[in-house]
């Protein structure tokens, strides 16, 4: 047991955070919700009524999609992006798909190796690009769920506002939806550029993230 | 970089599109369409159930403007305004279009209750101009 903790012990704390996390972001969006609901003299919502809501659905689904499409940029880009001296690209020249052997693929597969990597074919070009195109189908899932949700939270103010609701269409052409996409994009790849910028010259030892801390500023795609 | 995102993430987006969807059903809207016709039929003849369908804060400002309710929303909807066209529900918040009339409403413990009557659209993006609403 106390060996499976340490062995998962990044995706706990990781799985833990975010749950804690939500539940802050429930109560103080419940909380919040309800100040301006009292204020209009409008109906308040439970904390179970407002965890179904749309609004708290929006609230998290557009964040969920910047996510996603961060890392799937991320994960596609650098298959042929490079940046010289960052341990998050890989060495110069080794920029795109690189060759069955290096992959370790069909007849170079190790004994060890995933049973789809091995056995050629359809299996094996899918399960090449698996991880893209599952963190792909949960962004454009979480941006859906932001685009139904979103409409939903929108057009409940716009009734509160004594104002029509807005169609399908009209909400994919309204800055609402557009605003909350945006400003959610800017920040991811905002991080990411920082990322890749800072660990050139930047250390943190003992981190995989991190070169390690006497490597040069040129060297590129080593990792500690 | 290493994974950072939690497993069965795709049930929980599910959940999100749900989340999205609540409070839309048809049940509803039907019960929003018959609060706005029930208030709509009684405001001649039965004016003391169509101010008991008014939202607390809507009688108030019906009341602080015009006096006593009963009297008040007689003369503010003069006829009742038919049935009912179409329905909208998005959360607690719904619009019921009858023939004559549109009728902005919101969910409260106690049932749908009426924000605003009396409502006739103006210009595309701006409000409704409405004869009884909050103050």
């Amino acid at each position: 047991m106390k060996a499976w903790l340490r062995e998962n012990s990044l995706t706990l704390v990781f799985s833990l955070i975010l749950l804690a996390a939500l539940v802050g972001q429930a109560l103080t969006g419940d909380s919040s919700y309800n100040e301006s609901a009292l204020d209009a003299g409008l109906p308040t919502l439970t904390l179970g009524q407002y965890i179904a809501s749309s609004q708290f659905a929006v609230d998290v689904a557009e964040n969920w999609q910047s996510e996603y499409l961060q890392f799937l940029l991320y994960i596609l880009l650098t298959v042929w992006l490079l940046q010289k001296g960052s341990p998050e690209s890989k060495p110069l020249d080794k920029a795109g798909r690189e060759s069955d052997k290096e992959q370790k693929v069909g007849g170079h597969a190790d004994a060890d190796s995933p049973t789809w990597a091995k056995v050629g074919g359809w299996r094996t070009s899918v399960y090449s690009r698996s991880l893209g195109l599952v963190m792909g189908l949960v962004f454009l899932g979480s941006w859906t769920a932001q685009l139904v949700a979103g409409r939903s939270a929108y057009n409940a103010e716009q009734l509160q506002d004594l104002q029509d609701p807005l169609g399908w269409g009209g909400y994919l052409h309204a800055p609402d939806f557009w605003n909350r996409t945006f400003q959610n994009w800017q920040s991811e790849f905002l991080a990411v550029g920082s990322m890749v910028v800072f660990s050139i010259y930047l250390r943190e030892r003992g981190s995989p993230e991190s070169k390690p801390v006497g490597s040069a500023h040129t060297s590129t795609g080593v990792e500690g | 970089m290493s994974a950072r995102w939690p497993r069965g993430s795709g049930v929980l987006v599910a959940l999100l599109l749900l989340g999205g969807c609540a409070g839309q059903g048809n049940g509803e809207a039907k019960n929003a369409e018959n609060a706005a016709v029930e208030f709509s039929r009684s405001v001649d003849s039965l004016t003391s159930v169509a101010c008991g369908l008014l939202a607390p804060q809507t009688l108030k400002g019906l009341e602080d403007a015009q006096g006593a309710c009963a009297g008040s929303l007689r003369d503010e909807l003069k006829s009742a305004g038919g049935p009912a066209e179409s329905v909208e529900v998005y959360g607690k918040d719904a619009i019921v279009r009858l023939s004559s009339d549109t009728i902005f409403l919101a969910r409260f413990p106690r049932g749908w209750r009426v924000t605003a009557a009396g409502c006739t659209r103006q210009q595309a993006g701006r409000p409704y101009d409405c004869k009884v609403k909050a103050a």
